[in-house]
């Protein structure tokens, strides 16, 4: 044996957090992933690096930008990374597949990331970007910045899913408090992330296929996530059902993504009675072309709660336009939409006691009034 | 056929009421109903026993009203099962016909249908039902009654309705814990069918949709055959308990204002109509609003109403329903029941009442003895079969005795 062989495996994935939003996404990574995922925070901002609890931390620019930001400037978030290409160099050799996690519009997220993801490539890295495209109110330049990072991620090859943060705030309620919507933002992008380790560090059949996963992950259109919970693993069907309403595509966008990874994160697995009828729900409302990937993880969560993690790759519709007629599942077989209170089991009255009667994942022996929203006062 | 009249009594074991009807058949094979007896039901939910001894004391206390009013001790029924382990599907198979130049006989008949039902079910189900829907002879399609055609081969289409052992033994159980010997066991939706459809209406296509207190059940029957059968674990009982939470009652005032005030199309009442709910115990009366009452049956009702529209229409079923739906059971007798499944169903909807019973006045007015009268009628069927039993090959299996009857009865 040699010595390389002595060494601990490298973790199957690299987490590449790029820019302030970047690093702040890694220090949200759930902690089940921690043993499979080694993160690295790149940044220009010593502050934003200080206040990572990121093990690994690579200052871009320390030389012109002294720990302090670009301002916004993609050109020298270019020049920073340009600094410490032989510090981003050793840290990916040796890699397994390299995602880069990065917002664009600003300095370190639009000029870094797409160099860093043109180095992993050129080391023979498998590289997918995970991006945010700014919102429209942040102004003209970081949108400048944004368009020209996702050319130049195109122009090299770079298989990305990339978000528009103004449709994922086009699903909050305008009466959402601020920062509640901005978290509800992250949450989203936390669950295509969380959804795309699942896949990548689990096992085949239920994930590990990379060159599947890339074709989810698109040169160009845009994705869409959406991240539901339900209590109980027979609702996984409404709840995809309910996450594809909420994402608010038209059939014909639907038709042309790329592809759709559904992740199911539970305390206990759900059996293949369960899932398969999603799974065929997504297949119907997916175009011939697209790939349908799924994949379930065991989490640590209490039994009643299960993740349904969507991620939608590559669909046509544009950044904050509105579809015109979005698909939507018949509401009476829908769980609650966010923000509702969800329906407990108190109200099963005089069937508290027996087995729920379920239909497409749905307990009908809950009320129907109460199910379809009606008010009885 | 015995010369002398035979005594019959059917058992329907529902979920909110078990009825026991006595009757009479005559030598022409007449049926005339000498009594009845209710008890509401207790220990079942959703067509499962749930409390074994309460079931057992409701079909006494049934069994004690119908000997009552007849006479006459019951010893034996003929009863009904239903629920949400009741499956079905449809099988085909084909046989040679082991004298071609003799034509079809009555065993290449049997062994077709016995062929056509072959499937591997799960450890725990065993076979209720096997209905012939049609054959084939060679390349001839769609023949009701092959016997005595001359052919090579011979293709059977059947319908097989399953069950779970334990839903069925338990309401076995229950009925011999109560001192009756069972005489046989039907599908509860195919003997409501039998009370209350005509032979024309089967021939030409027509679901039968019976509401019970704890199911819901259909039969689709087209070319005299049937098609599909099907049961929801959603019935009355379902209503009646939105009706409870909605309108924060209790389960038995709920149950009394559904069937006095509630309507099944909301559309039908005045928004400022109220009424005074019966008082309990120490709550007083208070007025509730007749329109919410309505608007919570109307989307119960029309939820049921919805999946079996999706499964009918799923199957295929519409091109072959011109005589419509007719729709029977308790729950069917809610005001704008019928209407409301008018506006859902692409077809006719009618109210389903047993036809063709004699003997006791109103009973061919109420839907809720449809399933009790259906299982007389098949009783008589089986008592008809079983009298002319001898005329048969001997030897067959106790599982093809449905298919024996049905080769009795129409060919």
């Amino acid at each position: 044996m040699n010595k390389k062989d002595k060494r601990a495996p490298a973790p199957p994935v690299a987490l590449w957090g790029v820019g302030d939003w970047g690093v702040r996404t890694l220090d949200r990574l759930p902690t089940v992933f921690e043993e499979t995922v080694k993160k690295v925070a790149l940044n220009s901002d010593l502050q934003s690096l200080v206040l990572s609890s990121t093990p690994v931390k690579i200052t871009a620019g320390e030389k012109s930008l002294s720990g302090s930001g670009t301002g916004g400037d993609r050109v020298r978030g270019e020049k920073a990374f340009a600094e410490c290409r032989a510090a981003v160099r050793k840290e990916l050799s040796g890699s397994g597949i390299v995602i880069v996690a990065a917002g664009l519009g600003g300095g370190i997220g639009s000029g870094a990331a797409p160099p860093l993801c043109r180095l992993a490539a050129e080391l023979g890295l498998p590289v997918l970007a995970l991006l945010t495209r700014p919102f429209e109110f942040e102004g003209k330049k970081r949108a400048a910045n944004s368009r020209e990072a996702v050319e130049a991620l195109t122009a090299a090859g770079v298989s990305y899913l990339s978000f528009s943060l103004d449709r994922m705030l086009g699903r909050i309620e305008e009466s959402a408090p601020c920062d509640r919507a901005f978290e509800y933002c992250d949450r989203l992008l936390d669950a295509s992330l969380a959804a795309v380790i699942s896949y990548l560090t689990v096992s085949p059949p239920l994930g590990g296929d990379q060159a599947r996963l890339r074709n989810v992950f698109a040169p160009e259109g845009e994705s869409v996530a959406i991240t539901v919970q339900c209590d109980h693993p027979d609702k996984i069907l409404a709840s995809v059902k309910s996450a594809v309403t909420q994402l608010g595509l038209n059939p014909a966008e639907l038709k042309s993504a790329r592809g759709a990874l559904l992740c199911v994160r539970a305390a206990r697995l759900p059996t293949i009675a369960q899932l398969r009828p999603a799974l065929d729900v997504l297949s119907r409302i997916l175009g011939e072309q697209s790939e349908l990937l799924f994949t379930v993880r065991q989490s640590s969560e209490p039994e009643d709660r299960i993740r349904v993690d969507l991620v939608i790759g590559g669909a046509e519709a544009r950044a904050g336009r509105a579809p015109s007629v979005p698909l939507v599942f018949e509401t009476g077989s829908l769980p609650p939409r966010q923000g509702k209170l969800p329906i407990g089991q108190e109200y099963r009255g005089a069937f508290s006691d027996t087995n729920p009667t379920l239909v497409d994942g749905e307990d009908l022996d809950i009320p129907t009034f109460i199910r379809e929203g009606l008010n009885t006062g | 056929m015995s010369d002398e009249s035979q005594f019959i009594a059917a058992l329907d074991v529902g979920t909110t009421k078990i009825c026991v009807l006595a009757a009479e058949l005559d030598p022409e094979g007449e049926l005339r109903i000498l009594g009845i007896g209710n008890h509401p039901s207790r220990g079942l939910k959703k067509g499962e026993m749930v409390n074994l001894e309460l079931a057992v004391d409701s079909i006494r206390k049934a069994t004690e009203a119908a000997e009552k009013t007849c006479g006459r001790p019951i010893d034996s029924v003929f009863t009904g099962i239903a629920g949400s382990h009741v499956q079905s599907y449809n099988g085909r198979a084909a046989v040679p016909v082991a004298k071609p130049q003799a034509g079809i006989d009555r065993k290449d008949i049997v062994a077709a249908v016995k062929a056509a039902q072959k499937i591997t079910l799960p450890a725990e189900a065993r076979v209720l039902h096997v209905i012939p829907q049609d054959f084939a002879v060679d390349d001839r399609d769609g023949i009701i009654n092959p016997l005595g055609l001359v052919g090579a081969r011979l293709e059977a289409r059947v319908h097989v309705v399953t069950v779970r052992w334990g839903p069925f033994d338990n309401i076995l159980r229950a009925i011999r814990q109560a001192g009756l010997r069972v005489e046989d066991v039907s599908l509860q939706p195919l003997a409501a069918s039998q009370a209350v459809l005509k032979k024309e209406e089967q021939q030409s296509g027509a679901v039968v949709v019976d509401i019970g207190g704890g199911t819901t059940d259909y039969v689709v029957f087209h070319g005299e055959a049937v098609r599909c059968t099907r049961s929801l674990p959603l019935g009355g009982d379902h209503v009646t308990n939105d009706v409870a939470v909605g309108m924060k009652i209790l389960l038995h005032q709920a149950e009394e204002i559904k069937k006095k005030y509630g309507c099944s199309i909301s559309g039908r009442i005045d928004p400022e109509d109220q009424f005074s709910s019966p008082a309990f115990g120490g709550r007083a009366s208070s007025r509730l609003s007749r329109y919410l009452l309505s608007q919570i049956i109307e989307l119960r009702m029309s939820e049921i109403f919805q999946i079996i529209n999706r499964e009918l229409d799923r199957e295929g079923f519409y091109r072959h329903m011109a005589s419509g739906m007719v729709l029977t059971g308790g729950a069917s007798l809610l005001a704008g029941c019928c209407p409301l499944a008018g506006e859902i169903f692409p077809m006719p909807v009618r109210q389903g009442r047993p036809w063709d019973v004699e003997g006791v006045d109103g009973l061919d007015d109420a839907p809720v003895y449809s399933t009790a009268v259906g299982l007389l009628k098949m009783a008589r069927s089986h008592r008809l079969y079983s009298s002319s039993r001898e005329d048969t090959s001997g030897g067959l299996k106790k599982y093809l005795r449905g298919v024996k009857g049905w080769l009795n009865r129409n060919l």
